[in-house]
């Protein structure tokens, strides 16, 4: 279905920086360049990892074709094995972080796979699995969800995935892991709370991860330790009902920009398989208020047209 | 023969809906096929919106402005570039425009803005467009006497003016189902809070993407929500919550969620009607499911439901999706409920004939590009005949929609058979055989005949003999061995999207090893092939929308397909 809406997708994401998994390289102060990318010939510095591209099954990379002025495509026959994919992150040792999600329906995603993390081994380039994180009562006929999102707190190696894969209508068992690097021995496990999008921040002096319920329109934030753990402080950050074109967006993606803004992309999710191509993603710029301690929404000046 | 549809809706009470936590009591509604209340206030409203629209200008704000905010509008209104905001681009054809709304300008207005703010000099006029759903903020600098900067904000709706609020709140009192609700015809000073985006009454329609607002009436603890939609001047949904409800904002989208999900998703609702008794309810990815199916208490169907929808287009090879129909939350649809199941009387020729039972399934935007409708509908006959159709309302082009339909009898030892070369010949095994343009039908019309002690019918599958505009199924039907683990329960996704041939699901319990069917407890397969048509006057699984005088208006071109089953004599 839908092809040629693909196309404009594409085109979007191309255009814009509401792209759904790409991640630039250079944009994050940990991240590392995968060694792997160099040996293929490719500048890194220029080419994206993507699991949202028109009939690609699992993760690409994307780089420019400089003789043709197009988009490029690389695909390790590895990286396709665990079916559709959705949230990436790069670490400080350039390995890649995927996680399984179903795309459209369950076809090549079995509910049994979407709690394992995936990995692009940086010096390879194979995907590998990285860790099953524990699986529980599994809900499959209710929820076709794993893993949501990923973080990553530099000064640690700790990678955080968060995870829905035992929730459903009636009970949120979601829980946040916390899980070394090195040693892939989860550190710590932050239950009962159906997070999405993650990020980690600075803000205030504080070191705290923040996350987008996936059940409400609300980003809620809880301390973390320099080794990685969680505190018990969860407190309300953000409350995004009411506001932007749906008003019950859930938030998908956090990011922490370099001017001290916190982008936050939301989308209609509802916990079940409503296709990519028709959920409408907004991008929402909030600004810290020192004095008053909250995060503050700001307007998107570029919709601002001079007359 | 000419099907018409009695608008005669059976609404099935779900009068108590539990929310997600159990921690309190929530009873609501939503409404489908309701038109515009017939007040004078929305007939004065209509008008003027009807009156602008043709003219091709903005409606100037309704209420009170003093004198420098009405200097704001003019500039604004009579600024050429203000003034195209009333034609669609796409359509070239005007649009429904009104000023909401003329406020001095703040600091924050101008976060990002190269021009500096001047405290008291510049103003912002808010415009909504009805036909587009955005909002135009323009923001006005009175010292220089012309519009300075415009915001376009897509799916956007600006605070409502009083007039508007008065006309929600005199929509929401006269309309039958409220009073109803209240137990009493309220008054408009019983509405709290209509217009204001707080706590109480904020609300939208994010599905409809209609401008609406929530008037809200306290009884006693409970507080009932009314949404209205004031693009079409009606109420879409009720919802009592507790005075002080801190949850969730209710609208459209939300209730319709809740309540399809607390009534149809989770409880099987019984039907009793026409000597027919059934339960049906919406199930995680097989769309509407009917069980336990009786006509004059002979057990017919142990169960059927939808299965998939397979899509494939032409375009591009092998490209296409596996869409799975149910309920909106929690499930594994990619298409979602978005109405309650409706029960009509189906009346052909002024007679009735029986019933129908349907339900439509929709992407959030449809009719526009990318964004499908599918109906899946059960009828059911006064002689015993019944029929499992579906079709697809669009919006996707050059497509071959597939649904699996999965049909399981109740009779424990039935016998299959199609009509070959002049007569019926048993199937022995489980097999799958194709409709197609060579296919010679029994002279009922029939193709398959089902016969055991408790049931015998023959099946007739569509010809373009329905008069439903159906073009003829081209079907492939699969016969297989009843078993539970084949399908009784939900099934995430049958098969792939683009296979061109026999291979849409169920023949994986058929190879390696069919097994024996006569005599047993069988399972039908049916699997329709319809392929769309956008072509002007022929349209076949599609919809248009049309800008019709500013109101989005869309036509349908359901391509229904699906078998009948007629019981022998």
């Amino acid at each position: 279905m839908k092809w040629w809406f693909l196309a404009i997708w594409v085109l979007l994401f191309a255009c814009g920086d509401n792209s759904e998994e790409y991640i630039p390289f250079e944009s994050n102060s940990c991240k590392a360049l995968p060694a792997f990318v160099k040996n293929l010939g490719i500048d890194a510095n220029k080419s994206f990892f993507s699991t949202s591209e028109k009939g690609y099954i699992g993760i690409v990379l994307k780089y420019p074709n400089m003789a043709t002025m197009n988009w490029a495509f690389y695909q390790d026959s590895t990286w396709k094995n665990a079916g559709y994919l959705a949230p990436i992150y790069t670490s400080p040792m350039g390995n890649i972080f995927v996680a399984p999600a179903p795309m459209v329906n369950v076809l090549l995603n079995s509910k049994n796979n979407t709690n394992t993390i995936y990995y692009i081994d940086g010096n390879t380039g194979k995907l590998n699995v990285f860790v099953e994180l524990p699986k529980g009562e599994s809900k499959a006929d209710r929820n076709p969800y794993g893993i949501m999102g990923f973080t990553y707190l530099c000064s640690s190696n700790t990678l955080y995935a968060s995870s829905v894969f035992e929730s459903d209508e009636h009970s949120e068992k979601g829980k946040i892991f916390a899980i070394n690097e090195e040693t892939k021995e989860i550190i710590d496990t932050y239950t009962d709370c159906d997070a999405m999008g993650i990020g980690v921040s600075y803000i205030g002096g504080e070191r705290r991860i923040y996350f987008g319920n996936a059940r409400e329109s609300k980003i809620y934030s809880l301390s973390i330790t320099e080794d990685g753990k969680f505190g018990s402080d969860k407190r309300l950050e953000i409350d995004l009902e009411m506001v932007g074109p749906r008003g019950d967006d859930k938030v998908r993606k956090i990011q922490f920009t370099d001017k001290g803004e916190l982008k936050v992309y939301g989308i209609e999710f509802n916990f079940n398989l409503t296709a990519p191509t028709e959920k409408q993603e907004t991008i929402y710029i909030f600004k810290y208020n020192e004095n008053e301690m909250k995060w503050e929404y700001q307007n998107n000046p570029s919709t601002y047209e001079k007359l | 023969m000419r099907i018409i549809i009695a608008i005669c809706l059976t609404l099935v009470a779900c009068d108590f809906i539990s929310n997600k936590k159990g921690e309190s009591e929530i009873v609501g509604d939503i409404f489908t096929l309701d038109s515009a209340l017939r007040i004078d206030a929305v007939s004065k409203r209509m008008e003027l919106l009807n009156t602008y629209c043709i003219k091709g200008d903005i409606i100037p704000y309704q209420d009170q402005l003093n004198e420098i905010e009405a200097k704001a509008e003019l500039l604004a209104l009579s600024d050429s570039r203000i003034k195209q905001l009333v034609k669609d681009n796409e359509t070239g054809k005007n649009t429904r425009c009104e000023v909401f709304g003329v406020y001095t300008s703040r600091e924050s207005d101008f976060a990002g803005i190269e021009q500096a703010h001047k405290p008291g000099k510049t103003y912002k006029v808010e415009i909504y467009n009805y036909t587009l759903n955005t909002t135009y903020i323009v923001m006005v600098d009175i010292e220089q006497n012309k519009p300075i900067y415009l915001n376009k904000l897509k799916n956007m709706q600006p605070d409502l003016p009083p007039s508007l609020v008065n006309l929600a709140t005199k929509i929401a009192v006269n309309t039958t189902a409220v009073a109803k609700e209240l137990g009493l015809k309220p008054t408009e000073n019983d509405a709290q809070m209509p217009g204001t985006k707080t706590s109480l009454n904020r609300s939208k329609c994010e599905r409809s993407r209609h401008l609406c607002v929530a008037p809200t009436f306290v009884k006693g603890d409970k507080a009932l929500w009314s949404i209205v939609d004031l693009t079409d001047f009606r109420v879409v949904g009720l919802r009592w919550t507790n005075v002080g409800y801190t949850g969730p904002a209710v609208t459209e989208r939300s209730l319709q969620n809740d309540i399809l999900q607390s009534c149809y998703c989770e409880v099987e609702t019984e039907l009793e009607k026409d000597k027919w008794q059934m339960k049906y309810m919406l199930t995680s990815s097989d769309g509407l499911r009917i069980n336990d199916v009786m006509f004059n208490n002979k057990p017919i169907l142990q169960s059927a439901k939808l299965v998939d929808w397979h899509v494939s287009y032409s375009g591009t090879d092998g490209f296409g999706y596996s869409d799975a129909v149910g309920c909106p939350k929690f499930s594994h649809a990619a298409v979602v409920a978005i109405s309650k199941p409706l029960v009509i009387d189906l009346v052909i020729n002024g007679q009735k004939k029986g019933f129908v039972l349907e339900q439509t399934f929709a992407s959030e935007g449809w009719p526009t590009a990318c964004n499908y409708n599918y109906k899946q509908r059960y009828e059911f006959y006064l002689d015993g005949s019944f029929r499992i159709t579906c079709a697809s309302l669009g919006r996707g082009n050059n497509g071959t929609y597939r649904p699996v339909y999965r049909i399981a009898l109740a009779a424990e030892n039935a016998t299959l058979s199609s009509f070959e070369n002049e007569k019926w010949e048993i199937w022995e095994n489980e097999k799958w055989k194709l409709q197609n343009e060579q296919t010679v039908y029994s002279t009922t019309k029939s193709l398959y005949k089902i016969e055991s002690n408790q049931l015998k019918y023959e099946i007739e599958p569509g010809q373009g003999q329905f008069n439903d505009k159906g073009r003829g199924d081209n079907s492939y039907l699969f016969a297989t061995l009843y078993k539970a683990d084949e399908g009784e329960s939900d099934l995430p996704t049958i098969g792939p999207c683009c296979n061109n041939d026999y291979k849409q699901g169920p023949e994986k319990f058929i190879e390696n090893r069919p097994e024996l069917i006569k005599n047993k407890k069988i399972v039908l397969w049916y699997v329709p092939q319809l392929k769309n048509d956008n072509r002007k006057n022929s349209e076949y699984c599609w919809a248009e929308s049309e800008n019709k005088n500013g109101k989005v208006e869309t036509t349908v071109y359901p391509c229904f397909a699906g078998p009948l089953f007629k019981p022998i004599k």
